[in-house]
């Protein structure tokens, strides 16, 4: 009896232990990824150091704080732009406040008890709230003091970091939306790689192509489908939805449910797997070579270049009736109560800069802003064609509406929750609209 | 001169202190820390959230008293009424599965087998790994596409199974993972309890030809119910504030279906700015989670047996 009980103790062990260790071969991959995560690259100190604001920074002194958030290339490259500036400008000592998770609700805390960080970082969702609260300097005379910073900007993108038509933050840099491309599965099924013209129904046309079914499982699917705000804005964008509309929202539009039925469809006849409710799950299966097209921005691209075993490259969003992009960025605001705003403003210079950028740029994560810094090779590296592209249309009247309610983050769940139920076969695309225009508009948009 | 004289007084004044007034000084000295803790992080954040509840605050806003419209707003938002239900059907689910396993493996825990303390080891060390990495390990274990658990389903050719992108079994799955995580701690408490029941009583019973069923249920089962009831009034106060797995594993999707209030809550505190509406979700969660626990401690505790 106790040898029975011992082997069914021994057994029920193992299998724990394998369910801990055991790896398919997708995980060993996302642990050869954490591994190159932990020895980040340091980037490599461009010639000329000096920037616009460099005479304005003589006999500066002091200490500020900088509070960002991102993976671990991130801190390593902020670690770097601050280093350099520091010794450029000897005096002044910068804090660097590296918060990888949980961004705002240490954000919020610091606020709540008066210690923000002199410099932080906030997305183009937030900017309405913090002005709202006063918590950010309005940065007319910045710009005026520095005008390198806004000079050469692309059109409009300044205006994600106003609210109230005050100039509160500055867009860093940014990301639009493309379409990653599995070169090796596109050669092997014979397809050219789409141009910068094709369209929706070309995309669902490839889709359908490049899946593969065995045995009644899918082995590789043709695209991908995320539940992620930059994706619904550039389907329903790119039939020109006004998904936002008069202070209210409005996906019910024929526009917007045209786009969305593009994703959904993309489900429904299998040729995308269902999204999870984490994201994480389909850049992975772009990555291990299971997928022949993935919509995303910038941000992927430093780990599909250390991971990615096969030819791959990025092409234009396709078009619907139009071709708009979201634009996602992360802000740049200085504290309206820091007793150094000077030294922040002209941090805040160095980091615009093309120095600044050099280091700031230099994993591919994102695309500047600047007409003559986004075809400099140095500072955005390959894949570039589509992004330059991208700056023709990038932006999109609704989702700068949308953000100017202040209630984004809000809005934004109840459509992630109401297109998830979508995705799993719950309700229909027209169903989904209707319930978010009526939560949405009930409960946030009811002034 | 005067702080010898203030000395002397002081230890006149201790000398005079009856032997029973000295002993209770003693005792508050050795609770004063962890009481001075309990103010401070426990009672003093209750306290704020009845305050704040009363409030239209933000965190980054300045305040405005609203009475108690916080309250009738949460009782018209079918979100958390929807989390509601979630959370109690999380507790139905949680607390008997997980209490069931513990029991079992305490029993097995207790027998006196070569290398048990590496077994026990073994079952208690998913309670020492934090919840964000069991959370996440579980996250790739359940992956629709290519998740270790449908990959073995696949050699039985069932079909891939949305663990938890399927909104009818997503609560299930996360319950599961949780139960793997948590039963190894109330494991340890029954078993300590199993441990402290006299030998002579099972002498006694084996001279009367007891069966090792009627030793569980006339002996041990009696014997370990005040650990019992301990496991079960923490097991469901955890339960109702389940958090840390939703925000992990499904953020509370796919749609509402596993929005717990702990969850609900938190996103109205950090995500949407309504820090004063969560603390009117978080004063309800309390009055509730009162009500059960008297419920709980009426019921339970009249039938244990102390004593051995």
């Amino acid at each position: 009896m106790k040898k029975i009980i011992s082997i069914i103790l021994a057994l029920a062990i193992t299998l724990s232990l394998t369910t801990g260790c055991s790896k398919a071969p997708e995980a060993s991959k996302e642990s050869e990824t954490s591994k190159e995560q932990e020895t980040p690259v340091t980037t490599e100190k461009p010639a000329d150091l000096k920037w616009d604001g460099y005479e304005a920074s003589k006999g500066l002194t002091g200490k500020i704080t900088y509070m960002h958030w991102g993976d671990d290339y991130e801190r390593q490259m902020y670690a770097d732009l601050i280093a350099a500036y520091e010794e450029l400008v000897p005096g002044v000592e910068i804090e660097q406040v590296y918060t990888p998770g949980d961004y705002y609700t240490k954000l919020q805390a610091l606020a709540a008890s008066k210690t923000l960080p002199d410099l932080f970082w906030l997305n183009e969702a937030r900017v309405k709230e913090f002005a709202d609260a006063g918590l950010m300097k309005e940065l007319t005379d910045v710009l005026e003091k520095y005008p390198a910073i806004s000079d050469g900007m692309f059109e409009g993108a300044m205006d994600y970091g106003k609210a109230d038509g005050k100039q509160y933050c500055i867009p860093k840099d940014f990301t639009s939306y493309v379409m990653y491309i599995n070169v090796d599965i596109f050669k092997e099924a014979g397809i050219p790689i789409p141009t910068s013209d094709w369209t929706m129904d070309d995309y669902m046309d490839i889709a359908e192509k490049l899946t593969k079914v065995e045995n009644g499982r899918t082995v590789q699917y043709g695209t991908i489908v995320n539940n992620y705000r930059a994706d619904w804005i550039n389907f329903m964008g790119n039939y020109d939805a006004p998904w936002f509309k008069d202070g209210k929202s409005n996906i019910s539009d024929p526009n917007a449910i045209k786009g969305l039925s593009v994703q959904s469809q993309l489900i429904e006849k299998g040729y995308a797997p269902a999204p999870g409710t984490t994201e994480e799950g389909e850049e992975r299966l772009f990555i291990i070579g299971q997928v022949g097209m993935h919509p995303s921005g910038r941000w992927v691209v430093p780990s599909f270049l250390s991971e990615c075993d096969f030819e791959w490259t990025a092409v234009e969003f396709p078009k619907g009736t139009t071709r708009v992009s979201p634009f996602i960025t992360a802000n740049v605001a200085i504290n309206a109560d820091s007793n150094n705003q000077e030294i922040a403003a002209n941090f805040l210079s160095f980091q615009m800069s093309e120095t600044g950028l050099g280091y700031t740029l230099a994993s591919g994560l994102s695309v500047p802003l600047y007409e003559s810094l986004v075809n400099n090779k140095d500072i955005l590296g390959e894949p570039a064609d589509a992004f330059i592209a991208s700056t023709a249309y990038i932006g999109d009247k609704e989702q700068i509406d949308a953000l100017a309610t202040g209630k984004w983050a809000e809005y934004n769940s109840i459509i992630t929750a109401e297109l998830s139920l979508v995705y799993d076969g719950s309700q229909t695309i027209e169903e989904a609209a209707a319930n978010i225009d009526k939560k949405a508009n009930e409960t946030l948009f009811n002034n | 001169m005067a702080s010898v004289k203030t000395n002397t007084s002081k230890k006149k004044s201790l000398q005079h202190m009856t032997l029973q007034k000295k002993d209770a000084l003693t005792g508050y000295m050795f609770i004063a820390p962890a009481l001075i803790s309990f103010i401070v992080f426990v009672m003093y954040p209750v306290i704020a959230s009845f305050v704040i509840s009363g409030f239209d605050w933000g965190i980054l806003t300045a305040p405005r008293f609203i009475g108690i419209e916080n309250y009738k707003t949460l009782f018209k938002d079918p979100i958390f009424i929807e989390s509601l239900k979630n959370t109690f059907t999380w507790v139905i689910l949680y607390v008997p599965v997980s209490i069931l396993v513990s029991l079992i493996v305490a029993l097995a825990m207790d027998m006196p087998l070569r290398g048990i303390g590496f077994f026990r080891t073994m079952f208690y060390l998913p309670v020492m790994t934090p919840m964000v990495v069991c959370a996440l390990l579980f996250v790739w274990i359940y992956n629709k596409e290519f998740g270790v658990l449908n990959y073995i389903l696949s050699f039985l050719n069932i079909s891939p199974i949305g663990w938890l992108s399927d909104r009818n079994i997503s609560l299930i799955s996360i319950a599961l993972m949780s139960v793997w995580k948590h039963s190894g701690y109330n494991m340890l408490i029954l078993l300590s309890a199993l441990q402290g029941i006299p030998e002579s009583l099972y002498e006694a019973a084996a001279l009367d030809g007891i069966t090792p069923w009627r030793k569980l249920i006339n002996i041990k089962l009696p014997l370990i119910m005040p650990s019992m009831y301990f496991v079960v009034l923490t097991s469901v106060i955890d339960a109702f504030q389940v958090f840390t797995e939703v925000f992990i594993m499904t953020k509370g999707g796919p749609g509402y279906s596993t929005h717990t209030v702990s969850y609900y809550l938190f996103a109205n505190a950090f995500e949407y700015g309504k820090m004063g509406y969560a603390c009117a979700m978080s004063v309800v969660m309390f009055f509730i989670i009162l009500a059960v626990t008297l419920i709980q401690d009426r019921i339970m505790n009249k039938n244990i047996q102390y004593d051995s």
